[in-house]
């Protein structure tokens, strides 16, 4: 009888190359992690404004729908105070500037 | 036992994943556009070319591999270099920075230590030009690390 070896780390590649997706979360700690960040940025540009005075933040989960292991994602958004128009999904931002990717071993 | 594709994967996976935020080409330029949005709704008429200095920072892991093979003689260096790198009581973390200048003035080409079972993790590290504010260089990189959860799923 033909006897096939199948290694146990290839196996895993095949699996995960044609099905993984990554997320990127965002939670509470995230939110005051983003203010300390607004505010790094303000303070040395001279500002007496904080993140608190400029912005609403606010998690918010995405649709399902657009995945497809079927999860959401935890977003943040940053919505512009006395402009509710002007909000900026931060996660998207940080997925388009940064590359995220998975390795296993 | 049964044992099914997907959780085959996740006993595989669970041990032994890393997920890695790198550097690509257009990075530097979209933290900027981040920041310059931060300080037009602060009001504020500066920009992110005149408050910081935007660097990126070769891998530690790469760095070590690269110091392992100058000591071992596998890195050829010009006599200057080496004696630099070489200097008595100098210390890891000036040895680390002299390799990382090495490689940005093209002395090594960082891409031969390139290996399949990892990934290259540069960082992009944020100084103020302000000098009372020198020593508050900020690496984004291992920010966005902290800051938000970072997880794979799949389902097949």
């Amino acid at each position: 009888m033909e006897k096939i070896v199948l290694k146990v780390h290839s196996f895993s590649d095949i699996i995960t190359n044609s099905s993984s997706e990554i997320f990127i979360n965002a939670n509470k700690k995230t939110i005051e992690a983003v203010k300390t960040l607004i505010n790094y940025f303000l303070e040395k540009g001279g500002s007496k404004k904080t993140a608190d005075d400029l912005f609403v933040f606010k998690i918010v989960r995405d649709d399902p729908d657009d995945h497809q292991t079927g999860e959401s994602e935890s977003c943040l958004e940053l919505i512009t105070k006395g402009n509710a128009d002007q909000v900026l999904n931060l996660t998207n931002e940080i997925r388009n500037a940064f590359d995220i990717e998975e390795r296993s071993n | 036992m049964k044992i099914s594709f997907h959780s085959f994967s996740d006993v595989i996976t669970n041990s032994s994943e890393v997920i890695y935020v790198t550097v690509g080409k257009k990075t530097i330029e979209l933290v900027k556009e981040l920041i310059n949005y931060f300080l037009e709704n602060a009001g504020s008429e500066k920009r992110a070319d005149d408050l910081f200095k935007f660097s990126t920072e070769l891998d530690d892991g790469y760095v070590d591999r690269i110091l392992d093979n100058i000591d071992a003689g596998e890195e050829e260096l010009l006599p200057e270099d080496a004696l630099e790198l070489h200097r008595k009581d100098i210390k890891e973390e000036e040895r680390h920075k002299i390799v990382r200048r090495l490689v940005d003035e093209g002395k090594i080409d960082a891409s031969k230590y390139d290996n399949d079972y990892g990934y290259r993790e540069d960082s992009v590290i944020i100084t103020p030009k302000d000098n009372r504010y020198s020593k508050e260089a900020l690496n984004i990189t291992g920010w966005i690390r902290s800051a938000f959860d970072l997880e794979a799923t799949r389902d097949g």
